[in-house]
């Protein structure tokens, strides 16, 4: 459906995306994840054909992006990071200003901007000025806006960041319901609890490239079995921590209470193995599990700060060793 | 028939907006002003010294014509300078992109809708412009060239203009962009003409053709020839030491501006290519 080959992006010398690979089947809900500045938006950019890259190609349904520019652009929505107003326009007239951008007039258009007005929950404020809106109200605006020429690909650049607790829930719905009726959804984000709430499908990026990408559950599998151990003890912490301290696959330790996290460096019969020596020499081991992946454990990993998400899980009175 | 999106668009919106509607009023209370003080201060002279003074109709007519003519070369820039900055500002520009509208549309749409603008104001001041002839001096017709031989010249601006617009990251920078490069054209090209008069040869100041591509020398030539003036061009090159062929003087009207014309063609294209999303 969406397929990003070896795309590069320069700034002057700068270098925002460096040999980017992306593949998007079709039907997925992709969440696109990444620090500030780690090439997000250009990408975004690029997918949509408002930019092209230096090097690479995009394709999308097998035609190279700027090659076909009409027939891509028929199918692909965008809704961007930051809402465009026209301070002078309504939002019915904002409507039909975009619709005839797509060269849909008349009544065809006046049906299609009350169905999407309808959908989006603005029809009473159709008559109102766009400035007048609420953020809230100009993003699924902006998303109505996105959907007018029925677009197959929807590209969202951060779409939930600023809105409130409730209409970021609604323009979930929204975005969950698309979804549902076989639109091809890419939303990028910094709300991480967002994406994996609505995605099937998660790319991470970091510095210009892909860190990993893939179906969310199994990102999420692989990444747990790299998340550190914590083991519980019933009484005295002391014994097991100097016992852990011998293991050699055992490289960092913090305590909390009777809470001991360390990053185990074995595979999961060496971890069998810990778990079984522990219990042989009578430490009081009350629970030994590896930490549950999130999709924010993930992020921190992939992106570089491994650590500090040690340090977080960790906060008060901890002990590191 | 289908119109373009941005011309419905910005003719909505100006108008809801009182910018144009105060900008007529200004120009034609500027051109009644001078037109009526002028007739009036005329024909009070005459009734004192008995003597007849239509030459100095015709001086105030050509003193307002020029006076409309200068108030338009600071509208016109400034009506399109905003036109691709100011989308960039309000971060449409990429919505519009990513629409089925191509560049030369969106170019198209806001030079059209600010020459609409200034076609309206251009209508507006005829009552004002015609005040001085109330007792001849230049036929209608003439006139009526004279007004439509500005189209083109407005076009010009208005072109300069969206050029600004692409090249500026705001407004203000582009209109500012915009004024620069319309001082150049009415201003710069006559300072070089007389400049390199000094050191070209008698005859030889090939540097004066530049003036094709100034609007002035345009109106003046036009407005010269209404007043049956025909020598005004050649004393004017023969002042800056350039002896232009006969047929050159004869229609340098309409080879200024076509040369005009072409200039704006070549803001339209680098525009477009300021715009297009660009490629290595």
């Amino acid at each position: 459906m969406l397929k990003v080959e070896n795309v590069k992006k320069f700034y002057g010398k700068y270098c925002a995306l460096d040999g980017l690979n992306l593949e998007i089947d079709e039907g997925a809900l992709y969440g696109f994840v990444g620090p500030n500045g780690a090439g997000k938006t250009t990408a975004i950019k690029i997918m949509t054909g408002i930019m092209y890259p230096d090097e690479g190609t995009v394709m999308i349904d097998d035609m190279k992006a700027g090659t076909d520019n009409i027939r891509l652009k028929r199918r692909i929505g965008y809704v961007p990071d930051s809402f465009g107003v026209y301070s002078n326009l309504k939002v019915y007239e904002y409507m039909e200003f975009f619709a005839s951008c797509y060269d849909i007039n008349g009544l065809k258009a006046r049906k299609r901007i009350d169905k999407l007005l309808k959908y989006v929950d603005l029809m009473d404020r159709s008559d109102f000025y766009v400035d007048a809106l609420s953020r809230g109200m100009k993003q699924k605006l902006s998303l109505a806006r996105a959907l007018i020429h029925d677009p197959k690909i929807l590209i969202m650049d951060e779409p939930t960041s600023g809105l409130d607790p409730r209409t970021r829930y609604e323009f979930k719905q929204i975005v969950g319901e698309l979804s549902d009726g076989g639109k091809t959804i890419v939303i990028s984000s910094h709300i991480l609890s967002d994406i994996s709430e609505l995605c099937t499908d998660i790319g991470i990026i970091d510095q210009g490239s892909l860190v990993m990408s893939g179906r969310l559950m199994d990102v999420m599998k692989m990444v747990t079995a790299q998340n550190p151990i914590i083991i519980s003890v019933a009484s005295k912490i002391t014994p097991t921590v100097k016992f852990l301290k011998s293991e050699k696959e055992v490289k960092s330790m913090a305590i909390k209470g009777n809470d001991i996290m360390i990053n185990f460096e074995g595979n999961a019969k060496q971890e069998a193995e810990l778990l079984k020596k522990l219990v042989a020499q009578n430490l009081p081991v009350r629970s030994f599990s590896r930490e549950k992946g999130s999709l924010e454990s993930i992020f921190m990993q992939l992106t570089g700060h491994g650590e500090e998400r040690t340090l977080m899980s960790y906060e008060a009175g901890e002990e590191s060793y | 028939m289908k119109v373009n999106p941005i011309l419905k668009r910005d003719m909505m919106v100006q108008s809801r907006s009182y910018t144009i509607p105060l900008v007529i009023s200004g120009i034609n209370a500027v051109l009644f002003l001078v037109g009526l003080l002028g007739v009036f201060g005329v024909t009070a002279r005459m009734q004192h010294s008995a003597e007849n003074e239509y030459e100095a109709f015709i001086s105030i007519y050509i003193l307002v014509v020029m006076i409309w003519f200068g108030l338009i070369v600071l509208v016109a820039p400034s009506l399109t300078a905003g036109g691709i900055s100011g989308e960039r500002q309000t971060k449409t520009m990429d919505l519009m992109l990513i629409t089925l509208m191509k560049p030369m549309d969106i170019i198209g749409g806001k030079i059209i809708s600010s020459l609409w603008s200034i076609v309206v104001m251009l209508i507006s001041c005829i009552p004002a412009m015609m005040i001085p002839l109330l007792f001849g001096g230049v036929s209608t017709m003439k006139t009526i060239l004279i007004m439509l031989s500005m189209i083109p010249m407005i076009l010009l601006f208005l072109c300069i203009g969206i050029f600004a617009s692409s090249i500026g990251s705001t407004s203000i920078r582009s209109t500012a962009i915009a004024y620069a490069i319309t001082a150049f054209i009415c201003i710069g090209t006559v300072v070089i003409a007389v400049l390199s008069a000094n050191f070209a040869g008698n005859g030889n100041n090939y540097l004066a053709y530049m003036l094709v591509f100034n609007p002035a020398t345009t109106i003046l030539s036009m407005l010269a020839n209404a007043i049956g003036e025909v020598s005004f061009l050649g004393k004017l090159f023969d002042a800056l030491s350039l002896s232009p062929e006969r047929a050159f003087l004869r229609f340098y009207p309409i080879v200024s501006i076509l040369f005009q014309l072409m200039l704006s063609a070549i803001f339209v294209i680098c525009t477009v290519l300021n715009i297009t999303p660009k490629r290595k």
